[in-house]
């Protein structure tokens, strides 16, 4: 019987040895590295940069220069996973401020005197609300307080004081909640811009915004509020401008209120960077000349919250993944995984099927060159490069030219069609002709050639029979390749490599019909 | 039991991945390939054991001796221009008569002193070759077709595909060309197929022309049954032989039945078409079955012939009344 056959076959049981050891080594990263198996569950992380650029001041060169830069922390909704530094030859330190809490990173050098950059990226991720339970009102202590006689006495001398004692007075009489309290405060101050007493307190206190104005009048209230600066990250952004918003201690935490939107809003995209009214950068015996945030977002599986998590035991297991190569790499493999799938494909559809095409592999380099082109504009695209690589293929070989000059010549023809394309593509809006690499130029000369040739030998008829086979796999294997499920697994458990492996295996054994010829030898097949 | 699939199995035929799997890679080793491969070998082994092959004018390795086709060719009226590595007939040129035009081809088309030359320059640069390799030119007699395929050959010459099984003479077409298959006997070409009955050299009642079978000769309107393949057991001989030499133990074998000197081995192909089937309404499989299973690749040469003779016999229903 057929299962005797098989169980007695040697490359059946490599085939099978091979598929257990992918099975479980994926079960492996599955069970013992919490990788996911399925691609969703994505969380969203960001990336936060911020460049700046010093010019030490020229007639102190001796003195030492020191710059100093606040970081973001690790608050609710956001998880610092990651930091990196350009340090530029500088000393660096950093610390955590005890009052308030801030992260100071120290750029320090003896003496310097050419200007430089300096370069910090964070790698935050959102989760759930991360506390540490240290959080504490911080109230300056040499504010004075309304009530208090001190205040009083500044008061009856000092017009802004007494100004202060007013606006204090009338707020308590309506209000009776802070946050009620802040509202009022805010609404006054918009409604009265140009009010002498809002023009007098914005002389007196120089604040750099609204939140900061708000700030410095209730802190005489008593309030425990303080400036937050942070950003509120959505989308990608470059140029960031940093905010202010106004926090309020309240039940053991501080919550922020939002001038733009006049709301307290736990907003959960709002990351609070630092508090205090000091600007980011701080720099002695230097000038700060120019300073850039910017944000990205990557939305990141929890393969990579897995990774992160990862424990010094399981490094090992990690380093083993694709994940422990840099970006771009990364990158490259997950195209060259593709590479045996999609000629998996072809030998699927070539040896059970048995569509004919042009080459063996030639399909599978089509439907890579296809993943960059997009499927529709690449197959028109190739469908008239073709075209045109024929027509004047049938004219070269009027001149009676030899191979090599000859195959050139269509190279150029090739090249002067993608140039020709991209211009119209670039005039009509579309971008996609656009994205055209190197490689697929040679395929589609290789192509060329193969159609004239069949054409020439065969016929137009097996030509065109074979362009719709090359094609059509070609089609099949990009779909194959661009998976979304099928990128993730072969990239997350290259292991699953093996399985195809013994896949190859099992079809070279193969010696069953193909499809097409149950039709070809029809009239031979036994009736009934 | 209810099927999705024609029922190929119980018929025997032979489908492209088992020949590839159970015949050629296990008969037929990897290293006698370039002697089947190159014809020009094919052909030097054959005169070298004394088997009949159109007599070899000439041989060009390098676009230099291009020059030199003149004198290859000086005194001879008709003659046949072939790559040694070409596949499925490319690159064929038969020369029916020199001309002050130039070379005339059986088809009546006029060659120039440059078309041919540039021809010639294709072949060796692999235009025709099956991996596009370098190639060389054969330049052979032109044979004087058997008057017995008169009526069934319209501009080209016909041949007869003898598959070799181990020494064993397996199955047999006598392949026609066709207008449309532009001179060439290749079936998928549009080449007409006609089963031959191992035991007496005849054609069977039908031929087959792109998987259709058909009684007559589409161009001529001849009758393509009963016609008597002379000196039918010297065919088999000759490829059995050939097989024996070659060292492959499953072969295509091309012959060619020349008016005086009868059947010549035209060439050998290593990866024989499985379409012989259709033409022989007839699977394969049954027939290399029975020669493992009586291990009649171990009989006497002479026996080998006699076996298949007796034991390959078309079906009643294929044969031509």
């Amino acid at each position: 019987m057929w299962f005797k056959k098989i169980l007695s076959d040697k490359v059946f049981f490599r085939a099978a040895f091979l598929v257990t050891l992918g099975v479980a080594l994926v079960a492996f990263r599955v069970v013992g590295l919490g990788f996911p198996i399925l691609p969703d569950d994505k969380i969203e992380s960001w990336h936060v940069e911020i460049k700046y650029s010093i010019q030490p001041g020229t007639s102190s060169a001796e003195a030492p220069v020191n710059v100093r830069m606040f970081l973001p922390q690790t608050t609710r909704g956001y998880a610092i996973v990651d930091e990196n530094f350009i340090t530029n030859s500088y000393g660096l330190t950093t610390a955590v401020m005890p009052k308030t809490q801030n992260r100071v990173a120290e750029w320090t050098r003896k003496k310097d005197t050419k200007a430089r950059q300096f370069y910090y990226r964070a790698i935050l991720y959102k989760s759930q609300a991360v506390t540490d339970g240290s959080e504490k009102p911080v109230v300056p202590v040499n504010t004075l307080q309304y009530g208090t006689p001190a205040f009083n006495e500044q008061a009856d001398k000092d017009v802004v004081y007494g100004e202060l004692r007013e606006i204090i007075e009338e707020l308590n009489n309506k209000f009776s909640a802070p946050e009620k309290m802040i509202l009022g405060l805010h609404q006054t101050i918009l409604n009265s811009q140009d009010s002498p007493r809002i023009k007098l307190f914005k002389d007196y206190f120089e604040p750099q915004s609204t939140a900061h104005l708000m700030v410095q009048i209730l802190r005489h209230a008593g309030m425990p509020i303080r400036v937050a600066n942070g950003v509120e990250l959505h989308n990608n952004q470059h140029h960031v401008s940093l905010e202010q918003r106004l926090e309020l201690f309240k039940d053991g935490s501080w919550h922020g209120y939002n001038p733009k939107s006049q709301k307290f809003d736990d907003n959960a995209d709002w990351m609070v960077w630092w508090v205090g009214s000091a600007p980011i950068v701080q720099a002695e015996n230097a000038t700060v000349t120019e300073t850039n945030v910017s944000y990205k977002r990557h939305v990141e599986s929890q393969l990579t919250e897995a990774i992160w998590k990862g424990s010094p035991v399981k490094e090992l297991a990690y380093k083993f993944s694709v994940f422990s190569l840099p970006v771009e790499v990364q990158l490259l493999f997950v195209s060259l995984f593709m590479l045996p799938l999609g000629a998996l494909v072809v030998a699927i559809i070539r040896q059970m099927i048995g569509i004919v095409t042009f080459g063996t592999f030639m399909p599978v380099l089509v439907a890579l060159a296809l993943r960059e082109t997009m499927l529709v504009p690449g197959l028109m695209m190739f469908g008239f490069i073709i075209f045109l690589g024929t027509i004047t293929r049938g004219y070269l070989s009027h001149l009676q030219l030899l191979m090599v000059p000859r195959l050139t010549a269509i190279l150029v023809v090739v090249v002067g069609c993608i140039y020709l394309l991209s211009i119209l593509a670039f005039m009509t809006g579309m971008q996609s002709g656009l994205s055209m690499s190197l490689f697929p130029i040679v395929i589609l000369t290789m192509m060329i050639e193969r159609v004239s040739i069949t054409i020439e030998e065969s016929g137009l008829r097996d030509a065109m029979v074979a362009s719709a086979g090359s094609l059509f796999v070609a089609v099949v294997s990009y779909f194959v390749m661009t998976n979304h499920y099928v990128i993730y697994w072969i990239s997350t458990f290259p292991e699953l490599l093996l399985i195809v492996l013994a896949a190859c295996l099992l079809l070279g054994r193969y010696n069953g019909y193909k499809l097409m010829e149950y039709y070809r030898f029809r009239m031979l097949a036994a009736k009934g | 039991m209810f099927r999705l699939l024609p029922d190929l199995k119980s018929k025997g035929v032979m489908g492209i991945n088992r020949r590839n799997r159970e015949y050629i890679l296990k008969n037929n080793p990897r290293r006698n390939y370039v002697l089947v491969d190159d014809k020009l070998e094919t052909k030097k082994l054959a005169l070298a054991h004394n088997i009949g092959t159109p007599e070899l004018y000439g041989e060009i390795h390098y676009q230099q001796q291009i020059q030199h086709f003149e004198e290859l060719v000086k005194g001879r009226d008709t003659f046949v221009i072939k790559p040694a590595r070409g596949s499925g007939g490319g690159g064929i040129m038969v020369i029916r008569e020199v001309g002050p035009m130039g070379y005339v081809m059986s088809n009546g088309r006029v060659l120039s002193v440059e078309d041919m030359h540039f021809h010639l320059s294709n072949i060796l640069s692999g235009l025709y070759s099956l991996s596009g390799l370098r190639d060389k030119v054969i330049i052979e007699q032109c044979i004087e077709l058997s008057p017995i395929f008169k009526n069934v050959s319209y501009k080209g010459i016909p041949d007869i595909r003898l598959v070799v099984y181990k020494g064993v003479p397996v199955m047999a077409m006598l392949r026609l060309p066709t207008v449309s298959s532009a001179g060439k006997a290749n079936l998928h070409m549009g080449g007409i197929g006609v089963g031959i009955d191992m035991a007496t050299g005849q054609t069977l009642n039908k031929g087959v022309r792109y998987n259709n079978f058909i009684d007559r000769h589409v161009d001529t309107g001849a009758k393509l049954g009963a016609i008597d393949i002379p000196d039918w057991q010297q065919c088999m001989r000759l490829a059995a032989k050939f097989s024996d030499i070659v060292g492959m133990g499953y072969i295509g074998v091309d012959l060619i039945l020349d008016q005086t000197f009868g059947a010549m081995m035209l060439e050998v192909n290593a990866r024989p078409g499985i379409s012989i089937q259709v033409a022989n309404r007839a699977g394969l499989l049954p027939r290399l079955d029975l020669i493992d299973e009586n291990k009649a690749y171990d009989l006497p040469f002479e026996e080998r012939i006699a076996f298949a003779t007796k034991h390959f016999a078309a079906p009643a229903t294929t044969q031509a009344e």
